[in-house]
Parts: C-alpha cells; sequence; structure tokens
C-alpha cells in the first residue's frame, strides 16, 4: 500500500504529460476542422484555391499567380474570416465561461445566467431602435451600445452582490435578476418598436451569427480576447484554491473577493467584447467547459486552455456543418451548437465515470 | 407563520375557485346570447359563395339596394372558415394594411372604425382608432366595444386562438382575408404561354376585391380599379412575353433587415428575372453569402418593412448593402443595380407599382417610359383623391 | 515563535460571538478548545485565522499585529483544516495538496512543491489515493487529505475545526496521533476545536474551555475537566476519574435524563420503559 515520494512524483508528471497530450490533440482536430471548413462551402473554391489565396495574401514577396478574383472574395472576405472568428468567439466565449464557473462554484454559470447576453441584447435592440436609420445595423453604433451594456450589467451586477459580501450565490442571483430584467426590456422595445424593420434586426441580432465576420471585427476582438484569456490562464491557482471554498481560499492565501471582481471584470470583457460583434452565441461558453473537465479534470492550469480549444472547435465545428449540409442555405449556428453539442454532451455525462461536478 | 400558510392558500384558491366559477356561468348564460343570434337565424338570402372567377359581366344589383335589405349571408373567407355576416354591414375594423387600402380603394374609407397601428396608408386612415400593434394581438376588449358589425384581418389573428375565439363568442364575424399572392409554380420550366398566363398579384388582388363585394357591394369602384390597373398589368406581361429567354438576368431577393435571408419568390420570373434561390426548398432561407458571391446576381432587390414611407430608409438601406464588404465584386454592386422595395408595394392593390418597379428595374431597357412612382401617385390622386408623399420603390 | 490571542471579541450583526478572549500559544503546544455547540469555538479559529475580520492588534505573532499582515504571508504561518471540506468541482488529491503551495507559488509548480507534496502524501499514508478524485474519498480519507494540504502549507500553527467530528475511533486516533506527533519536534503549534472531551483529555497539552464566547477555564486537561466545569458549562452531571496516566476520564451520567422518559408518554403512545444505568 506505501506509495514512495518518488513514485507519486513520477504519477504526477505522468498526469500532466497526459493532459498536455489531451490539450495538443484538440488543437489538431481544431486545425483540422479549420481546413476542412476553409475548403467546403457553397461557393466552388476548395482546399487547393484556398491555401492559394492564403499564401498570395500572406506572403505577397512569394509572387505567387494572383488567384481569380471570385477565389479571393470567397476565400479571404467570407470563408477565412468567418472561421477566424469562430475560433475566437468559441475560445473566448468557453475560457470564460469555465472560469466563472470555477470561481462561482457553480456548473450552470454562463453569460445567460449572469445577465450578460440579455444585456448586450438591449444594447443592441436600443441602439437598433434609436438609429433610426436602418444602416446602424453596419455601423458600430449597434456593436459598441451592447459592449456597454453588458459592462453596464456587470456593474450593477456587483454593486448588488457587493452589498450582500460577493458571495458567490448573491453574485448568481443578482445576475440572474438583472438578466431577466434586460430581457423584460428586450421584449418591450420589440414590442414598443415604431417600425416593423427595427423589430426584423433585433431579432436577427438576437439569434447570433458568424458571418457578420470582417477583418475589421476581428482586428478589435482578437486582442481583447487573447488579452483576457492569457489574464485568466494567470489567476489560474486562485481559481483552483476558491473552488475549495471562500474560507479556505482565504486561509490559502487568497483574497477571494478581489480574486471575484478582477475575474467578473475579465470574463464581461471578454464575453461583452465578442457577442457585441456576433450577436447572441449561447450555450457554448456553459457546455465546451464541462466537455473539457471531463477530458482533462479541473486543474484550471489545463482546464482554461483546453476550455478556450474545446470552445472554438465546438463553435466551429457547428458553424461548419451548418453552412454544408443544406447547401447553400445555412443554419444559424446557435441551433447547430445545441443539437450537436446536447447529445454529445450527454453521451459524455452518461459514459464516463470520472465526475467533472458535483 | 407557518401555520398561517396553509389557511391562506386555501382562502386564496377557494376564492379564485369562485371567481372562476361564476365566470364560467356568466359566459354560459349571458355571452351566449349573441352569437345563438347569429348562427341559427341565417340563410333568409344565403348567397353561395362568390367563386374567383366571377367575372366583371355578372355584377349583382347596385350596391345601394344590397345595403337596403337588411339580410345574413354566409361565405367562407381566405382562411377557408365559414361566416355569416349579417348586412348591410356599417362598421368595419379592418386590421391588416393590404386589406385597408383594398376597402378604401372601395370607397369604404368612412365604414372603417378600427385599424392596427401597422395600418398606415392611405394617411386619412390614421385618424381612425387602432386596436393594437398588429392583427396577431389586437386588444379584444377595444374591439369588442366598438363593436364592428364584421372584422377583416390577415391569417394572424387566427393564429392568436384565444383572442381569434373571444371575437367569435362575442358575436362578431371575422373575415380572414389570405393576401399572400399566390405563385407560379416552377416558371423555369414553363412555355412563355404558360408563363404568360400565370396570374399576377395583380389579378389576384382584383378577384379578392371581387370576393368582398358580397359583403360590402361597391362593385363599381371595383370594375374602375381593375379598368385602371389591368393595362399596366398586361403591359409589363406583354413586354416580358416579348423577352428572349438568353436576356433574363439573375437577381438576388434579400430581407435587408436579416442579412442574406432570402426568398424563393417565383415570381420574379413574371419580370424578366431569375431568381438565385430559386431551387432552394425553404421559402424563406438563410444563404450561404459566398454562394450569393459565386451566383455573381446582376440586381439585388432588399425588402424593408416601411411604416413611415421615409426616402431617407430606403437610401440608408442602399448604401448599406452597396458597401458591403462582401459583395464588392458582384455584378449588381459594381453596377450600383440595388433596389430597395417596401413589403406593402408587392401586396393588395398596390402590388401593380411593385410589379412596375420589379420589372423597370430588371429589365431597365424595356421599360425606360414606365415611372412606376408616378403610377403610385396616378393611384394615389385617383382613389385617394390626393397625392400621397412616400416612398415605396428606391430609386 | 508566538501566537497570542489579545483581547479578542466579535459579534455577526449586533450579535456578540466571543467576548474578551486572551490565549497564548507556544511553538511544540496541542492546545484543544472544548465548548458546547454554538459557544465559538469555529469563530475563535475562524478569528485567529482572519477568514473573519477582527479588530486591529487582536492576533498578534511575536508581538506583530497580524491584521497588518499580507494575507499571503499570514498563509505562510497558519495552515486552515475546516470542518468539512466542500469542491465545487472535483479535483485530484494531488491537485487538492497541491493548493497548500499556493503561497509560495506563482504559475508554475517547482520541483520542491512536487517534492513536498509527494512527501506529505507518503507521510500521511495516502500516497495511493494521490490520482483519485477527492469527493469519491471516505470521511476520514478527506480530512487526511486536508491535513496533507495544511501540511504543505508549512506553516507553524494548524488549526483543525473539530478533524475528529465525523470520523469513527480509529481514524480519531489515527488523526490526532499525527497531530500530536506534529509538535513533538517543537516547529509546529496545534489549535484544535473538538466536541469529544475523553480524545481532548488524553492528547491536549492545554485546554481552553468557552462558555457562551467568553474563557470559562484554561489550563492543563486535568485542571479544566472537573465535575464542576462540565456542569456549568455543558449543563450535565458528569463523573471524572483519572485513567492510568493521569489524564482525566469523563463519564456523563444518563439519568439526568430520565424526564425525557417520563415526558415520551405524553407525545408516544408507547409505555415508558424504566432506563437502567450503570451509574445509578
Amino acid at each position: 500500500m506505501t506509495t514512495t515520494t518518488a513514485d507519486l512524483k513520477k504519477l504526477y508528471n505522468k498526469d500532466r504529460k497526459k493532459k498536455i497530450l489531451v490539450i495538443f490533440s484538440i488543437f489538431l482536430a481544431l486545425i483540422t476542422t479549420a481546413l476542412i471548413s476553409l475548403s467546403l462551402g457553397a461557393a466552388s473554391p476548395r482546399i487547393g484555391e484556398a491555401i492559394t489565396v492564403i499564401f498570395y495574401k500572406w506572403f505577397p514577396f512569394l509572387h505567387i499567380d494572383p488567384p481569380s478574383s471570385l477565389a479571393i472574395t470567397i476565400i479571404w472576405t467570407i470563408r477565412l474570416p468567418r472561421i477566424v472568428m469562430a475560433l475566437i468567439a468559441g475560445a473566448g466565449l468557453a475560457a470564460a465561461g469555465a472560469t466563472m464557473q470555477g470561481i462561482l462554484r457553480n456548473p450552470l454559470v454562463s453569460s445567460y445566467v449572469l445577465g450578460i447576453s440579455s444585456a448586450a441584447g438591449f444594447g443592441a435592440a436600443l441602439a437598433i431602435v434609436l438609429g433610426v436609420s436602418v444602416a446602424a445595423l453596419s455601423g458600430y453604433l449597434v456593436v459598441g451600445n451592447a459592449f456597454i451594456f453588458c459592462l453596464l450589467a456587470m456593474v450593477i451586477v456587483y454593486m448588488i452582490a457587493r452589498v450582500r459580501g460577493m458571495s458567490s450565490e448573491s453574485v448568481i442571483l443578482a445576475g440572474v435578476a438583472v438578466g431577466f430584467l434586460f430581457s423584460a426590456l428586450i421584449s418591450l422595445i420589440q414590442y414598443i418598436s415604431p417600425t416593423s424593420n427595427a423589430v426584423q434586426a433585433i431579432v436577427f441580432w438576437l439569434m447570433g451569427g458568424l458571418h457578420t465576420a470582417t477583418w475589421q471585427n476581428i482586428l478589435l476582438c482578437f486582442p481583447l480576447v487573447a488579452v483576457a484569456v492569457i489574464l485568466m490562464v494567470l489567476q489560474a491557482w486562485n481559481i483552483n484554491v476558491m473552488s475549495m471554498g471562500e474560507e479556505v481560499a482565504v486561509s490559502l492565501g487568497v483574497n477571494s473577493k478581489r480574486v471575484l471582481a478582477i475575474n467578473m471584470v475579465l470574463e464581461t470583457t471578454v464575453t461583452a467584447g465578442i457577442i457585441a460583434f456576433t450577436g447572441i452565441i449561447g450555450f457554448v461558453d456553459l457546455i465546451a467547459p464541462h466537455i473539457a473537465r471531463m477530458f482533462i479534470g479541473n486543474d484550471y492550469r489545463y482546464l482554461i486552455p483546453c476550455s478556450a480549444l474545446m470552445g472554438a472547435f465546438m463553435l466551429l465545428a457547428a458553424d461548419t456543418v451548418g453552412r454544408l449540409i443544406m447547401m447553400p442555405t445555412e443554419i444559424p449556428v446557435g441551433i447547430v451548437t445545441s443539437l450537436l453539442g446536447v447529445p454529445f454532451f450527454i453521451y459524455l455525462l452518461v459514459r464516463k465515470r470520472r465526475r467533472s461536478f458535483n | 407563520m407557518k401555520k398561517l400558510t396553509m389557511p391562506i392558500i386555501a382562502i386564496i384558491l377557494s376564492v379564485a375557485l369562485l371567481v372562476s366559477a361564476s365566470a364560467g356561468v356568466y359566459m354560459l348564460y349571458f355571452s351566449d346570447k349573441p352569437s345563438s343570434e347569429i348562427s341559427p337565424k341565417i340563410d333568409t338570402t344565403a348567397t353561395s359563395v362568390p367563386t374567383l372567377s366571377t367575372s366583371t359581366a355578372t355584377v349583382s344589383p347596385t350596391p345601394e339596394v344590397v345595403q337596403e335589405v337588411p339580410a345574413n349571408i354566409t361565405v367562407v373567407d381566405g382562411a377557408g372558415y365559414t361566416v355569416t355576416i349579417s348586412l348591410p354591414v356599417k362598421r368595419i375594423a379592418a386590421l391588416d394594411t393590404a386589406v385597408v387600402e383594398i376597402l378604401c380603394v372601395m370607397g369604404l374609407r368612412d365604414l372603417i372604425i378600427a385599424r392596427c397601428d401597422s395600418c398606415t396608408m392611405p394617411p386619412s386612415i390614421l385618424s381612425v382608432t387602432s386596436v393594437g400593434s398588429n392583427d396577431y394581438e389586437p386588444n379584444v376588449e377595444a374591439l369588442i366595444e366598438l363593436n364592428p358589425d364584421i372584422i377583416f384581418c390577415s391569417s394572424m389573428l387566427p393564429y392568436n386562438e384565444a383572442s381569434y375565439q373571444q371575437l367569435i363568442n362575442a358575436g362578431i364575424p371575422i373575415y380572414v382575408v389570405d393576401t399572400t399572392t399566390p405563385e407560379p409554380v416552377n416558371p423555369s420550366k414553363m412555355t412563355k404561354d404558360e408563363l404568360y398566363n400565370s396570374p399576377t398579384p395583380i389579378d389576384f388582388v382584383c378577384n379578392l376585391m371581387r370576393n368582398f363585394t358580397a359583403i360590402v357591394g361597391h362593385q363599381d369602384k371595383v370594375n374602375e380599379y381593375a379598368t385602371w390597373a389591368q393595362p399596366y398589368n398586361k403591359l409589363v406581361k406583354d413586354r416580358i412575353y416579348a423577352l428572349s429567354p438568353d436576356q433574363q438576368i439573375t437577381v438576388f431577393l434579400e430581407w435587408y433587415s436579416y442579412p442574406y435571408r432570402t426568398f424563393v419568390t417565383q415570381s420574379v420570373y413574371q419580370a424578366g428575372g431569375i431568381n438565385i434561390a430559386e431551387n432552394q426548398t425553404l421559402y424563406s432561407p438563410l444563404l450561404s453569402p459566398e454562394f450569393v458571391v459565386e451566383q455573381n446576381p446582376s440586381v439585388i432587390i432588399e425588402y424593408i418593412l416601411s411604416t413611415t414611407h421615409d426616402i431617407n430608409d430606403f437610401i440608408a438601406a442602399k448604401n448599406d448593402v452597396l458597401s458591403r464588404n462582401v459583395l464588392q465584386n458582384i455584378d449588381a454592386v459594381k453596377n450600383g443595380r440595388v433596389y430597395i422595395i417596401d413589403w406593402s408595394a408587392r401586396d393588395g392593390v398596390r402590388s401593380i407599382v411593385g410589379y412596375l418597379y420589379w420589372a423597370k428595374w430588371i429589365q431597365p431597357n424595356l421599360f425606360a417610359d414606365i415611372d412606376p412612382a408616378a403610377v403610385n401617385q396616378e393611384f394615389n390622386q385617383k382613389f385617394y383623391g390626393t397625392t400621397i408623399d412616400g416612398t415605396f420603390g428606391y430609386p | 515563535m508566538k501566537l497570542t490571542v489579545n483581547n479578542l471579541s466579535f459579534s455577526y450583526a449586533n450579535v456578540s460571538i466571543l467576548k474578551n478572549i486572551d490565549l497564548a500559544v507556544g511553538l511544540g503546544e496541542l492546545v484543544s478548545i472544548v465548548g458546547p455547540n454554538g459557544s465559538g469555538k469555529s469563530t475563535l479559529l475562524k478569528c485567529i485565522n482572519h477568514i473573519l475580520k477582527t479588530r486591529q492588534n487582536s492576533i498578534l505573532i511575536d508581538g506583530r499585529d497580524t491584521s497588518k499582515f499580507d494575507i499571503k504571508e499570514l498563509s505562510k504561518l497558519m495552515g486552515y483544516v475546516p470542518q468539512t471540506s466542500i469542491s465545487a468541482f472535483p479535483f485530484t488529491v494531488f491537485d487538492v495538496v497541491m493548493m497548500g503551495r499556493k503561497p509560495y507559488i506563482h504559475w508554475s509548480i517547482g520541483e520542491r512543491d512536487n517534492e513536498i507534496v509527494a512527501q506529505m502524501l507518503e507521510f500521511l499514508g495516502i500516497g495511493h489515493l494521490a490520482m483519485r478524485q477527492f469527493p469519491e474519498l471516505s470521511g476520514g480519507e478527506q480530512q487526511k487529505v486536508i491535513i496533507a494540504r495544511a501540511l504543505a502549507q508549512q506553516s507553524q500553527f494548524l488549526l483543525l475545526d473539530e478533524p475528529t467530528s465525523s470520523l469513527d475511533i480509529k481514524h480519531q486516533l489515527e488523526i490526532l496521533c499525527i497531530l500530536t506527533g506534529l509538535t513533538q519536534s517543537k516547529e509546529r503549534a496545534v489549535i484544535v476545536t473538538m466536541h469529544d472531551l475523553n480524545l481532548a483529555s488524553r492528547f491536549s497539552d492545554h485546554m481552553i474551555m468557552l462558555k457562551k464566547g467568553a474563557i470559562y477555564a484554561r489550563g492543563k486537561p486535568e485542571d479544566v475537566l472537573t465535575a464542576q466545569s462540565i456542569e456549568d458549562v455543558y449543563g450535565i452531571k458528569a463523573d471524572v476519574s483519572l485513567s492510568n496516566s493521569g489524564k482525566p476520564i469523563i463519564t456523563p451520567i444518563v439519568s439526568n435524563f430520565n424526564e425525557f422518559t417520563s415526558r415520551i408518554s405524553l407525545f408516544f403512545e408507547e409505555k415508558p420503559k424504566e432506563i437502567k444505568h450503570e451509574n445509578t
């Protein structure tokens, strides 16, 4: 029965290598999916043209013969930005979801529960209605307003929760309440909206999707998500410790209230930065972390990167399936994510012996 | 505290029971009366259902005479419901935009006593009491209080089963008008003559109006409208008939507020175009942007829903589509052939205006002499007696 | 190194929990805190560890006010084992013990951290559980894992909140033997709250008896555990005898509860049975 110190260290290092291997496998799956996604679509360009276009655009010094302008448009302005946006959005949403689930010690936490999604929806709806001109759709008014209202929701949740001592329950309850408030306001706006166009545009926005992706959006989104995810990974030990309860966290030298506040800001900023551009994409931030937990356990040093990769994979796969299955008709990504993600999640839930949450 | 909760719940429950029971009794004995008055005592002068093919020649007696003889009439409405209406009809609730315009063209503006917020044409209708934002959820109480002889609505109202039943129970006949224009099936496989003989929206609306005459009379006004509109209809058909198939051009229809959501509208053929989404199975699918780019449509037509008919909305929509990154290399955008049409110009009495716009936009060479906006004003002048500021198509 | 509690008072929203507690613990001591439910034992531990905020200069280490310490510095001096351990998402035993290294690590784990965690697991004889999920373990195993975590913290003062209350007798003795062993080298002090007076008596160097948030008695077990103090604090009569090693053994006198047997007939229909007791 006695296991020596040396054995234990070996065991632990083996476990660590296994985790890194899992992350690497998901990464490979992600790259494969991205290549498949890049080479398939309703229009004719396939992998060959796709690679030519990318080389042509990224390495101009190679002096490749310019591909057809159709191939450039399809690969460079449609498919590639959409794939990149799916990766960024999936990774950011899932990493944020994993982090907040850990910090709040609750497996059901998502951007919906914290009121962020509804706030973004309300911000966008308000901008669409007040934007007078329907052209507001393409402008950054909607994006900016959605983002600002996300942050506003977070501030409200924070203020309410602070009165109740910043406990995890108070944050979740305040989030749910604020979420309901903003949902009601969205309905109200739709109900009293003077023009039917605006109502349609709101419905469209709330459904979310990736086909609005452009390189400009990606340039705004990517740094935000990258920095925030890195900061989340740096917080990994704090989150680990907080999973054992607030008292234990304090006794282990972690200022739990401060960590909670920092992560609320991080999570909201990432989620807001993404859904302001894509519209509300739900579910990924709830489920991707749990699938990652099943693969890799709950050590957040590995879980956050793994969740990010899993979220990116899920969203990209769902969007690709949605693009291809009824070509050239598309199925909105939110529908596909749930249709594919839920059975997969239930399968893992039933099959896997390892418990990933209590 | 706990000891109190159970009795309180019991009291609340019993009060609720009492209230609902008495409401039930009330409905059984009191609200039953008007409906029993109507349904059994019909058929004094039961008219058969007017068919779509009623020609203008077989006209019933003059409307004045019909209105003076009180009688009941039983008809089948656009949703297939049998409706019994007491004549003459003096108070009309018209809850759908297209229906309001049809009735106004028929000279019945003064009989309309209720509308919805979405009904804004003709402008004189704005002084009529509104009973809700649209006919899916009208305010039932307000409607009953206005005591109309008949409610004209689109197929939205029966979807709201509760309200529909409440209104029926209140003894108000509801006539559902299906304003959705039937479309030619598989026009790409039709011969020129088959396509020529397929009904257009304007044929459809003329028939719709003829159905109304059994209830509200005014056959003369219907004839007047048909006499004005049919020549334009024929003009477009004749010129499209002369078009050779290789002159048909590709069109991408889009719902402006929902990018890449299209319509598999086959009537594009009747205006000399080919809908790039014609082979899709869903009626309003979301298209892959790359498919649109590869199809390279020559014309893009954007549908918008404009209740204000403000030209700035149309201009903004056009600029928005022209500036869309993805569409930069397609012919429609390169040649600036992006057009914006209001939904209401495709339905009802104004569908002739929409038809002319489509024809002019898709085949500009054939219709250089036609100015749809002028035809629209001509319509306003002739049937509403005034010009109306407001855009239905742009440019 | 010496931990001093200086005139500590604490209240939750105007309800006073602790009143004027004074206490001193030196390295090598095992101090047990006893007292009835609600007497403030757990609160006292949490105040000492600054999980609950106290007034300045209430808790001192070598005369320095711990409320001015950085929370991370404090966690290197004091380890805490809560009554029950929750984990919202299950971690492996190795990871849970590794959390004890939190005050020393930033992100990556060094060879030394790895070594210490492995040693602590081996020391507590739970090496075979290293890769098991923490929530799957039995109560006794969980308690050992959490003690291993506190030990991995390498702190001088170990605070344990009723570490034996949910364990069987074998695990109770095992845990207390471990705690006693930890104080032998005079490099650590252990402060532990307890319900079982006999265990407390057997293993403590010093005892504190709390009554309604104030110290009722303190000192060696034989001084604290008297029939009089037990009656005053717990409200029961007890026989106190001395074991072979000179530690008091407490035997409650159960006849005090005979009033319940007479009351039974009022609430249950069965006939009251006379309960015979060895002490009466």
